[in-house]
């Protein structure tokens, strides 16, 4: 498990956490409630696999590449307006499933004789609070569309810095 | 068995039965002579000695389009493919010439005698013996198609325990044509001469090969010599164990001019003394030695034993069992006590003189009494032994059938007298049965104590090495003891087979559960799966014990293995599959664990990594469920044994021992390496000995070599018994040499101190006169060439601190018998370049030049043997670091872009 990817990782999660704070918290706490099943399936995936293969699947290079379209997404989220813009708003960006897939490789395999079952649902549990808890906190701090300017800015100049160093 | 003579008693019995056996040399010497110009078993390491063969020893020769026309006949296309794939076209590379193959035979009328081939060549070499599973290459398959197609034999013989035939890649039982053994035979009658103590193999032979046992005698049992040797010194140490003031300094240096301080690793200080305790172990180590059952020459099949022979043999099978039957009978009328009743020292002192006496009393006709009877009735069993053997097989030729008996020790169980019986194994079923359920208890309870005396706690793990023979003498003695140790026990049904499992309570069982390992032998394998499979319950069982009240190791062993086994790059699920495997054993469906052959081809590896990587490779198949019954997996192995403290293995007949059967070191050995490199430590070795039925117990490895070696190799007495034997008897030397050097590469602290040493007073300087060197001259040169060179090979590989004087004096005797006899050509030799190096760099001139020039004659252009080694793949391996290392990076940069965060959004809100 390399710096690099785990560094990608919290920029996506921040990324995607800021744009969900920026809907309704009914609809963050239900994105929040998707991931933290998404984490749960992860978990049951990854028990299946050896970490070999998690690895191959936890492609730095092809998460920061992913990354990057995501964040073209998140432009034309900026920049467009009408139906277009009004299902954007509704998008927090599917590559926040990077962290929660790295989330649930870390965690798979460190609690022998454990039900994979309840490791899974430690996993979801734990991505879910995570996830919506940075919601409520962002939504306090106030972030806004500006904010999510920024991130996505700093997020693309890194996710081009990693894939050139990669 | 010694071969020659025994070969040579049955075919003149044939003779007297009518059998043409036209041109059979009227003496045994010129026969013997015949066998072995024109009945040698070649490698690929000695081509130079294949041409001179191929001159001048008269083989069959078989054309390469006969040989296909055979081919054709008999195997399957596919099967044929799988020669020609790996050794190419006939007539292959091994004793071929043009477009014909040599086949090493002697007939004589209808007779056919053909020493049995190599079934592997080159990168196989390494499990030729036990099965190696690639096709066997043309000189192999040639002398039995000829049996069949040239020579129309009406049946075949398999002469002498054990062959290689059965371990040919095939199915373990339910043969078809596409099985090696199956065709190989084709449909003719096949029948085995086989040792009485080999049950465990003879049972292979007869579910892969479908042979009809024969069983013959082992050899006779011997006075060791050693009681008169300590008489007085056993008389002395009791006198100063009843009487301390007579522990003098006096009985000190009795017992180090003896060197008997050197196996216990006591004081070498000729000031002081040695104190009581001491002075106990040493009692009990010298009576052992006094009472050790050491086998005379090999025997000679037609031949009854010697009087004196035979009656040290009716004493082995009686007096033992006589001496604990007084004992047992003063304990209920309460002369003794329990203790006394299971110390194996008290009841040698005080009843075995006297059981002994009566014994030969009766046999020499004086007296006449029970215990005489049943003495009598034994020397009449083995006396009729003799004939039997013969008799039998000849009666099996004319179609009779041969009755059925046990096999084992006759020491052990008598009823497997008379021989020539066809033997059987147990119900696997059935066991443990409930004496072997006792015995295990014992010994399992007996390792605990032991280890928890001498280290102040249990062992985490214990290891065990399950033997087909030793599983059915014991009845599954072995398979108890792993079960207690798990706190497991069997629980029977109505028939008394062992279908299902019980915990037993943990204030019961007063202990932790203690994990377990073990390795088992392909025979066990394929006798006992169900057992195999019985004891991974077991282990799932005791894994998931709920409320014990002392510490469950096996569910803590458990968690460690699947962890490991994550970590080393299975899947957790994989891993979670695995936990509860403990049972291992040969990949490809072998036999043994190949570490014979790795080991002796010690020019092929300088460090001992290498033969840990070869054993986790050969051994690392999985034998506990069905699901992943015979899957490798090296990490599950490596995983399994570590933290392995204590080792146990088998010891259930007298007719070996752990210098003289190399399979101890092949496996006790292999593991106590593998487990030092995995775990930083040696763990403890311990033999489970079921020698004596009246009282099993456990002996360290280190004593039970040094009583051995003191009882036999470095014993005249032995030597001079030895010696009375012909050319196998010589072997035997060679093996016990090469067994020796096995334990100095897999376990060095087994064997006694300046061993080396002693071997080299004793047979290269015979300092005791024994002219041991004329007997080598005589029977068997090429025994003596390979004693020497594995006494160099153990030099040059460091385990023999040699001085120059005894490296020149080996050496040269070495050169000597290559300069009267020619290179031996054996593989211990030939195929070891690096050796034949260091045997030339100690001798001196000429010698060294002649020397040198006799090995590169006899391996020119050799194609060595090379050592098996898996690819070591794609496995990522993972550590513990590199998870806290990511998790913490983690947290960091998730802080980082925390902090950041608040503190842009901060920023923000001032605004």
């Amino acid at each position: 498990m390399s710096w690099m990817l785990i560094s990608l990782c919290c920029i996506i999660f921040f990324s995607s956490e800021v744009k969900m704070s920026l809907m309704s918290l009914k609809i963050s706490v239900i994105w929040s409630l998707f991931f933290g099943v998404a984490g749960y399936l992860a978990t049951i995936m990854f028990s299946g696999m050896s970490r070999l293969e998690t690895l191959s699947v936890l492609n730095t290079s092809d998460i920061s590449t992913l990354e990057f379209v995501e964040q073209l997404i998140m432009y034309a989220y900026f920049f467009s307006g009408g139906l277009l813009k009004k299902i954007l708003d509704y998008y927090p960006g599917l590559m926040l499933l990077a962290p929660v897939c790295v989330f649930a490789y870390l965690f798979v395999g460190q609690f022998p004789g454990m039900d994979f079952t309840l490791v899974g649902a430690m996993v979801g549990c734990i991505v879910f609070s995570l996830s919506a808890g940075f919601v409520v906190l962002l939504r306090y701090l106030a972030a806004n569309l500006n904010v999510f300017y920024k991130t996505v800015l700093v997020t693309t100049l890194v996710n081009i810095l990693f894939y050139g160093l990669l | 068995m010694e071969v020659v003579p025994s070969l040579y008693n049955f075919l003149e019995r044939l003779k007297k039965e009518g059998y043409d056996v036209n041109g059979l040399p009227s003496r045994v010497e010129e026969f013997k002579r015949q066998l072995m110009k024109q009945g040698s078993v070649m490698g690929s390491y000695a081509p130079a000695a294949q041409e001179t063969f191929m001159n001048e020893s008269h083989p069959v020769w078989i054309n390469k389009n006969e040989y296909e026309r055979w081919v054709k006949d008999v195997l399957l296309p596919e099967k044929y493919n799988e020669v020609e794939e790996r050794y190419g076209k006939a007539p292959g590379s091994l004793l071929a010439r043009g477009d014909s193959l040599a086949v090493a035979a002697l007939r004589y009328g209808n007779i056919l005698l053909f020493p049995q081939p190599r079934p592997a060549l080159d990168d196989d070499d390494f499990r030729l013996v036990h099965g190696v599973d690639v096709p066997p290459p043309h000189s192999y398959i040639a002398p039995y198609l000829y049996m069949q197609k040239g020579f129309d034999a009406d049946a075949l013989i398999h002469f002498g325990t054990h062959g290689n035939l059965e371990f040919t890649p095939s199915k373990n039982a339910g043969l078809s044509q596409a099985d090696w053994a199956e065709v190989l035979i084709g449909n003719r009658p096949h029948f085995y001469f086989y040792t009485t103590g080999n049950v465990g193999e003879a049972i292979i032979a007869k579910r892969r090969s479908h042979a009809v046992i024969v069983t013959h005698l082992t050899p006779p049992y011997v006075e060791s010599g050693m009681r008169k040797k300590y008489a007085s010194l056993i008389e002395e140490i009791h006198d100063a164990i009843a009487d301390p003031s007579r522990n003098t300094n006096a009985l000190k240096n009795k017992i180090m001019d003896l060197g008997l301080q050197k196996d216990f690793g006591l004081d070498s200080v000729p000031t002081g003394t040695y104190s009581i305790d001491e002075l106990k172990k040493i009692d009990s180590f010298v009576e052992e030695l006094a009472n050790e059952k050491i086998t005379g020459a090999y025997y000679v099949m037609g031949e009854s034993y010697s009087p004196a022979d035979m009656t040290t043999s009716v004493l082995a099978v009686c007096a033992d069992k006589q001496a604990y039957e007084k004992a047992k009978k003063d304990f209920e009328r309460g002369k003794i006590t329990k203790e006394e009743l299971q110390d194996f020292t008290f009841i040698a002192h005080r009843y075995l003189p006297m059981a002994k006496k009566e014994i030969t009393d009766c046999l020499n006709g004086v007296s006449h009494s029970e215990t005489g009877e049943e003495a009598l009735e034994y020397r009449r069993l083995l006396t009729e032994s003799a004939g039997a053997e013969i008799n039998s097989m000849v009666n099996a030729l004319n179609g009779i059938p041969v009755w059925p008996a046990p096999g084992g020790d006759p020491v052990l169980n008598p009823n497997v007298l008379p021989m020539g019986r066809n033997m059987y194994s147990i119900n696997a079923e059935a066991t443990p049965g409930p004496k072997a359920w006792d015995d295990g208890v014992v010994l399992a309870e007996q390792t605990l104590k032991n280890y928890l005396s001498k280290h102040g706690e249990y062992p985490r793990k214990v290891s065990y090495t399950f033997w087909a023979g030793e599983f059915i003498s014991s009845q599954g003695a072995t398979i108890a003891q792993a079960m207690r140790m798990l706190g497991v026990e069997p629980v029977r049904d109505e028939q008394g087979r062992v279908m299902d499992l019980k915990l037993t309570p943990s204030e019961t069982l007063g202990r932790p559960r203690i994990n377990i390992l073990v390795q088992v032998s392909g025979q066990l394998r394929d006798i006992a799966a169900s057992r195999l499979k019985m004891l991974t319950e077991a282990v799932e069982l005791a894994a998931g014990a709920k409320d014990d009240i002392y510490p469950n190791f096996v569910a803590e062993g458990t968690l460690a293995q699947e962890k490991e086994l994550v970590e080393k790059g299975e899947s957790p699920q994989r891993a979670r599959e695995l936990f509860n495997m403990r049972v291992f054993g040969p990949v490809n469906s072998g036999y043994s664990t190949g570490m014979l052959r790795y080991t002796e081809s010690s020019g092929e590896w300088d460090d001992k990594a290498e033969l840990v990587d070869g054993y986790l490779n050969n051994m690392c198949a999985v034998y506990g469920d069905d699901d992943n019954w015979g899957t490798m997996n090296k990490n599950l192995f490596s995983a399994a044994i570590s933290k392995t403290d204590v080792i146990v293995q088998p010891r259930q007949s007298n007719t070996w021992g752990p210098i003289s059967l190399d399979h101890v070191y092949e496996f006790t050995g292999a593991l106590s390496l593998t487990s030092a490199a995995i775990n930083g430590k040696e763990p403890d070795a311990v033999l489970a000995d079921y020698r004596n039925s009246y009282l099993p117990r456990l002996q360290d490895t280190r004593e039970a070599v040094a009583v051995e070696t003191r009882a036999t190799i470095l014993n005249p007495e032995f030597i001079r018994q030895r010696m009375k034997g012909d050319a196998t008897t010589a072997q035997m030397f060679g093996e016990i040499f090469r067994n020796i050097f096995g334990w100095s590469a897999t376990r060095s602290s087994a064997l006694p101190k300046d061993i080396y040493d002693d071997l080299y007073e004793l047979y290269i300087l015979d300092k005791e006169n024994l002219g041991v060197k004329d007997y080598f001259e005589n029977v068997n040169p090429v025994a003596m060439q390979e004693m020497t060179a594995t006494m160099l090979e153990s030099a040059r590989k460091g385990f023999w601190k040699a001085n120059k004087e005894q490296l020149l004096n080996t050496a040269s005797l070495n050169a000597q018998i290559t300069e009267n006899h020619g290179a031996p050509c054996t593989e211990f030799v030939c195929g070891n370049k690096k050796l034949q190096e260091f045997i030339g760099s100690n001798l001196e001139g000429k010698i060294s030049e002649n020397f040198k020039d006799n090995m590169a004659k006899a391996t020119a252009n050799p194609a060595g043997a090379k050592v098996l080694k898996e690819n070591s793949g794609n496995i990522l391996s993972i550590s513990d670091s590199d998870n806290i290392s990511g998790v913490v990076i983690f947290i960091i940069a998730g802080c980082l872009i925390l902090i950041f965060a608040v503190i842009v959004l901060k920023k923000r809100r001032r605004r």
